[in-house]
């Protein structure tokens, strides 16, 4: 992995020390946002916020009825208790079929009444063809049009597949179906926010869109006639456009003071080496919107793709093999409450200590440390 | 009278189910996505395609006469395989998907 660069290390005490700035809390949008952007944030939300029914749309396959159902905690936009399930089909040649003609990779679990009644399936089956399956919580989404807005030419200069500089942090691209750099998705996979939204309202509510015009499938089998007898598209072009608007301007909230432990944590973090994945900041390129242009902001990601050992392993998705997961941006971790892909840690030291492969060096330094700076840690990952 | 109107009708008909058939086939005439599958006896090619997770497997008939081509060079369909990034040109021949031209863009 090829460091961030030291300048950044003073643009991050920059950022701390600006602590007169008014904090932003969790739901607010980014700063220098015209009233007109301001305005679309917050028709936005309310779109996020719709409960679709069947009558408006829903289904018939679908894993929720609202996006804001599953990111509710705090607010709009963060984090959910629900978990998905997904599924692909890793062969021996390397390729992974993420089973586009049985469903695609996301199996939906809740289904409409209508489709109830049809099949007699309250899910959608998952595909013989699978070969792992995987659990996803939903996270906090605050701070993604950010993310979205850092330049490929950024990701590409911070991977070094073949570690050439042997530091044991590899970190590689992952492209979409199409060849383009992924990012988004717990294994980088999509290339952009605005088609990450427009898809997760198909196959998280079954809510079609001019973006994304047809339903999913019903495991590769066609919707029975007259189960979902809403016209295509479900919402106009004006609706999804604002719900990107509302998930693209949504921003981080700010870190809490980081004084005593906390800030001590902070030094030992880039001291044991996470912060060679969980860059502390990144920025954006040029962007038409000034909120979003050329700003250095708080991720502590790197966006790429690291393989965290066999023991976290489950599918694979574009180039991600079954144990490459993309680094968790960390800005708001410290409003969840289940933490990995999975969620199958309950606390962050769990979370630390179940990392493997390139993550096993920082998790070993962590694990040598005294007691004392092990609390400073985490206490400093509970001020982002 | 009785008679023009049963054909306005039949016109009206016809025009909301041709209407309705076109709705639902997504008016491709360009895709690029990763191949899935390629049968070339047949003359058949799945390629996987989508926007977002939101993913769909388009199945395009390839006929002896489309236009393959790899780094500039005109190669044939067997030449594809399973994950090669291609860029194809097509048009709808009734529910069919007709390739005019694929393009290899690159292995992912």
């Amino acid at each position: 992995m090829r460091r961030a660069p030291a300048a950044s290390v003073l643009l991050l005490v920059a950022l701390f020390a600006s602590g007169c700035a008014k904090p932003v809390h969790p739901g607010d949008p980014i700063s220098g946002l015209t009233a007109e952007q301001r305005d679309r944030f917050r028709r936005g939300r309310a779109v996020f916020d719709s409960v679709f029914t069947p009558e408006t749309g829903l289904g018939p396959l679908f894993n929720s009825a609202a996006c804001g159902e599953c990111h509710e905690d705090p607010v709009s936009g963060g984090s959910g208790d629900e978990v998905e399930v997904h599924a692909t089909a890793f062969h021996a040649d390397g390729n992974c079929d993420p089973l586009a003609g049985e469903g695609g990779p996301v199996i939906q679990q809740d289904a409409t009444p209508a489709l109830k009644a049809a099949l007699g399936i309250d899910k959608e089956p998952l595909p013989k063809e699978a070969t792992g399956r995987g659990l996803r919580t939903s996270l906090s989404i605050f701070g993604r049009g950010l993310l979205d807005a850092v330049p490929d030419s950024d990701l590409v200069s911070y991977a070094d597949p073949d570690d050439e500089n042997h530091d044991g942090i590899s970190g590689r691209l992952n492209r979409f179906v199409d060849g383009r750099i992924g990012r988004f998705g717990r294994k980088a996979f999509v290339p952009t926010l605005s088609e990450f939204n427009a898809g997760a309202f198909v196959i998280e509510q079954g809510i079609t869109s001019p973006a994304v015009p047809t339903e999913e499938s019903i495991g590769g089998a066609p919707i029975p006639e007259g189960v979902d007898p809403t016209p295509e598209p479900e919402i106009n072009q004006e609706a999804l456009d604002l719900a990107n608007d509302f998930v693209r301007f949504l921003a981080p909230p700010s870190p809490l003071r980081q004084t005593g432990a906390a800030g001590n944590g902070r030094h030992l973090f880039d001291r044991i080496g996470c912060a060679s994945c969980h860059f502390p900041t990144l920025r954006t390129g040029g962007n038409p919107i000034r909120a979003l242009d050329r700003k250095r902001f708080f991720a502590y990601t790197d966006l790429l793709l690291h393989d965290m050992g066999p023991d976290l392993a489950d599918i694979c998705l574009g180039l991600a093999a079954p144990a490459e997961f993309r680094t968790e941006p960390l800005v708001g971790v410290r409003l969840a409450h289940h933490f990995l892909h999975d969620g199958r840690a309950t606390t962050l030291e769990q979370a630390i200590e179940l990392h493997g492969g390139e993550g096993s060096g920082a998790r070993d330094r962590f694990k040598a440390l005294t007691p004392k700076e092990r609390e400073a840690v985490i206490a400093f990952l509970k001020t982002l | 009278m009785k008679r023009i109107a049963s054909a306005a009708l039949l016109l009206v008909l016809a025009s909301t189910l041709l209407t309705a058939a076109a709705q639902q086939q997504p008016a491709y005439t360009s895709i690029q996505g990763t191949v899935h599958a390629l049968q070339p006896k047949s003359g058949s090619l799945d390629v996987v395609t989508g926007v977002g997770m939101a993913l769909r497997l388009v199945r395009l008939a390839a006929p002896p006469t489309v236009q393959i081509a790899s780094g500039g060079a005109a190669v044939p369909l067997s030449a594809l395989k399973r994950g090669d990034i291609v860029r194809v040109q097509c048009h709808w021949s009734g529910k069919q998907l007709i390739a005019d031209r694929i393009e290899k863009v690159g292995p992912r």
